[in-house]
């Protein structure tokens, strides 16, 4: 442990005037913690102002860092070697980098004024030598073997099993809770699982790739599936979304497709996630036109707040926009609930789908502002208990199970259920 | 003349096959010519005569360079027809004419496979004394042709395998060779000056060396994955001592994961103070999008660092969905296509933050000054410029 060793000889040594420790406490951050690139570049700029400033960096081994340096160089800009007109303190850029992944209230950075503070830093220092450095390291950076593990559990598997169905609402009117779609996705979960990849810190890029090759099974084995009652039988239970890339929407297969659910009367909805559209515009123009001409739904998905402050979803054209619902939401800035509310007046709540609601602020803070269409595990909820409650065969069955039985794509995910049809209607009729 | 001109930016397997349009509008404009007796004159370039080994793109884009004095004449219009072959027509004599035939004439003269005449390719003509020729001329662009072999790196897409051999070719190959600078220049009223260079890697060369029978462009995501590879690369030819010596601003294209890797912190620290401020960042937009968080983070690392970000390579349609100035862009780079010289810069967009990227013609020039925008890429922007900002 020699970080914490260092610190604690120079937390001792910390006796002349006008000095200051600044601590990152990269180990407190709230769940799911600090990326990769928050603990390098921090370090990077702590390294920076060291250098320039006469101080000195320590790493610990639970992953916080520590600057000791001159008081003024906490009070200087934090890059004066730039040719910037930014006058930005290290500490005020640093909050200003790291604050918007914490949750709210959370402090990333402690300031302590030395040799004032002498004993804050002491004891802060013994505390890590005293536990011994609980929180490993940065893991390595994605593994270069993650393309053939992806490729190998993407082929390893049946479809089924890298599939599960979400049944979106719509809440008020007549009957309360509408079945509206229900969404065949694949489980990203269970692929990274199976690979061992890390979805955000390893590749987002090759994920997308995987996330197109499935969509295109899917795409190819829903005609198949027409007539068989099970869980992929578009001809069960309402409206059909499934998940394309822009690109997918101008095949046969996706022409055949077309051509089934008109023939079943079965309506049809096609979500393409933003990025996709953003990447290949011309593709998603023609896309959007082929939509249009079949008169199948076309959402643009995968919008988060994020994605809805800084980009203008409505400049697609879309029948419907999917937002990613995230706790945030409840406690929107200003500026942020500005930002919505100017995104909502583009796209018009009518047209919002709220995705990913859990919970039951997730549909009160949707429905007033306006959103009606609704899909997310509190939907799931509320679906499963009004199919136990209508359903004769239901008096073992727990919300759990029906939760996890409607949701499932493979086989062996619906065993027990003895009333599939309600299952895949979504809620009694 | 825009709409052919502007047709000049696509890809040369694009570009060889010309359009069709063309042909019609020309036909259209040599019936005018000969219905009312207008007087027009006209030189017709037959890039379809040329022997086979100078067809090669930059042989085809040389003798199409060679027609750019003409299009500054009088009511000039430039027509691409399918087979190759270009025709200007004007109004009036023009001194650009000499000029162009003796570009012309310098092209080919020095080629013994050329035949006895080099100048046969190109045709002075008038009208409307010569419209019947030109009718056949039109006709004969029109008709089918043997199918061209397809171009080279047209093969199969990337699969992950392939795509990690590839990588772990290019982190031992010797990169220095496929780094390339091009200028993006400022237009003024003296000409072109060099606003900065932007440095990159020339990945079509290098798949063309390594992997010559795929198309590692076919899979859009499993080529983003490869950007980042090419980033460390450049980003480590960029370590070197002489590297960054003395050199003019310039920009480099980066991942936002590459922003925030090692490789580019070391390139931060090790940057001389005199290009602190002059490095811009030219980022992409489904870049961006994979996953803003970083991106926001990045944005803000790179600005406190002194650095410009710019959207790179954006079309209307983008730069609608994603405002720059709402993502903290500092500037953006709008590629050019034909069709947008029937549209206007969206009025959230200051003119003065737009580069037109693959301006590499008149056309392009034209709209973009129409839309007040100052700086350009493209091979009109490689004109002889001045050095210095």
């Amino acid at each position: 442990m020699p970080g914490e060793r260092q610190l604690l000889e120079a937390a001792r040594r910390a006796t002349q005037p006008a000095g200051a420790a600044l601590m990152i406490a990269f180990s407190q951050f709230p769940a799911p913690g600090p990326r990769q690139h928050h603990r390098r570049v921090a370090r990077a700029l702590l390294d920076d102002a060291a250098q320039r400033h006469g101080g000195q960096v320590y790493g610990m081994r639970n992953s916080d860092i520590v600057l000791l340096c001159p008081a003024a160089a906490l009070r200087a800009p934090a890059t004066s070697r730039a040719n910037t007109q930014s006058l930005e303190t290290l500490p005020e850029l640093l909050t200003r980098l790291l604050r918007p992944e914490a949750a709210d209230g959370f402090a990333p950075l402690a300031i302590w004024p030395l040799p004032e503070a002498r004993d804050r830093l002491l004891a802060y220092t013994t505390e890590r030598l005293a536990d011994g450095g609980l929180t490993p390291l940065d893991r390595a950076v994605a593994q270069a073997e993650t393309p053939l593990g992806l490729t190998a559990a993407a082929e390893a598997r049946l479809l089924p099993d890298l599939l599960q169905r979400q049944t979106a609402v719509q809440i008020g009117g007549t009957p309360r809770l509408r079945p509206l779609f229900r969404e065949i996705t694949y489980a990203t979960a269970a692929l990274q699982a199976e690979a061992g990849a890390d979805p955000l810190e390893s590749d987002p890029f090759l994920l997308r790739h995987f996330a197109t090759r499935l969509e295109e099974r899917v795409l190819t084995a829903l005609p198949a599936e027409v007539g068989r009652r099970g869980a992929l039988d578009l001809a069960q239970g309402p409206r059909l979304h499934i998940n394309l890339a822009p690109e997918s929407v101008t095949t046969d297969a996706f022409a055949t497709l077309v051509a089934i659910c008109r023939t079943r009367r079965v309506g049809l909805g096609v979500e393409i996630a933003l990025v996709d559209a953003a990447a290949d515009p011309e593709s998603f123009a023609a896309a959007r036109t082929i939509l249009a001409a079949s008169g199948v739904t076309c959402v643009i998905d995968q919008v988060s707040l994020l994605a809805l402050r800084l980009s203008r979803p409505a400049a697609l054209g879309p029948d419907l926009v999917k937002l990613e619902w995230a706790p945030r939401f409840a406690h929107l800035t200003t500026a942020e609930l500005r930002d919505v509310e100017t995104a909502f007046a583009e796209i018009t709540p009518a047209r919002v789908i709220l995705a990913g609601a859990d919970s039951e602020a997730a549909l009160q803070w949707g429905l007033m502002r306006g959103i009606h269409r609704f899909q997310g595990r509190h939907v799931d909820a509320m679906l499963a208990a009004s199919r136990i409650a209508g359903c004769p065969e239901a008096a073992a069955c727990t919300l759990r199970q029906c939760i996890e039985r409607a949701s499932a794509v493979a086989l062996g995910g619906r065993v027990g259920c003895r009333n599939t049809p309600l299952l895949d209607a979504g809620a009694p009729a | 003349m825009t709409a052919a001109l502007a047709r000049r930016d696509m890809p040369d397997e694009v570009t060889r096959q010309g359009s069709p349009e063309d042909a019609r509008r020309l036909a259209t404009l040599v019936r005018e010519c000969g219905t009312a007796g207008i007087g027009r004159a006209v030189l017709l370039l037959r890039l379809s005569q040329l022997p086979e080994g100078r067809t090669r793109p930059h042989h085809l884009q040389l003798a199409r360079d060679a027609l750019l004095p003409l299009t500054g004449a009088a009511r000039a219009q430039l027509f691409h027809l399918p087979n190759q072959d270009h025709v200007v027509v004007w109004r009036g004599e023009t001194p650009a004419l000499r000029a162009s035939l003796d570009t012309l004439r310098h092209l080919f003269s020095d080629d013994p496979s050329f035949g006895p005449d080099p100048m046969a390719i190109a045709s002075v003509l008038a009208l409307p004394d010569d419209a019947a020729l030109l009718h056949h001329v039109i006709a004969e662009s029109l008709r089918p042709r043997t199918p061209p072999p397809p171009p080279r790196g047209a093969g199969q897409p990337l699969d992950p395998p392939t795509l990690l051999a590839l990588e772990r070719a290019i982190a031992q190959a010797d990169m220095s060779r496929f780094a390339r600078r091009e200028p993006i220049c400022r237009a003024g009223l003296e000409g072109f000056r060099l606003a900065w260079e932007r440095r990159y890697l020339s990945d079509s060369e290098l798949f063309d060396t390594i992997l010559p029978d795929r198309a590692p462009r076919a899979d859009l995501w499993l080529f983003r994955r490869l950007t980042r590879t090419l980033d460390r690369r450049m980003l480590s030819l960029l370590a070197a001592t002489e590297e960054l010596r003395g050199v003019p601003p310039f920009s480099i294209n980066l991942n936002v994961a590459s922003l925030l890797g090692p490789e580019f912190l070391r390139f931060d620290a090790n940057l001389p103070a005199a290009l602190r401020g002059q490095v811009v960042l030219n980022l992409h937009p489904e870049d961006i999008l994979t996953d803003l968080a970083s991106f926001c983070f990045a944005r803000d690392f790179a600005a406190a660092r002194g650095y410009r970000l710019l959207l790179h390579d954006v079309g209307l349609t983008q730069l609608a969905l994603l405002p720059p100035t709402r993502l903290g862009f500092d500037c953006v780079q709008l590629r050019f296509t034909a069709p947008l010289t029937a549209e206007v810069l969206p009025p959230d967009i200051d003119p003065e933050t737009v580069i037109l990227g693959q301006a590499d013609d008149t056309a392009a020039l034209s709209w973009g000054r129409s839309q007040g925008i100052g700086l350009y890429q493209g091979r009109i922007a490689r004109l002889p410029h001045r050095s210095g900002r």
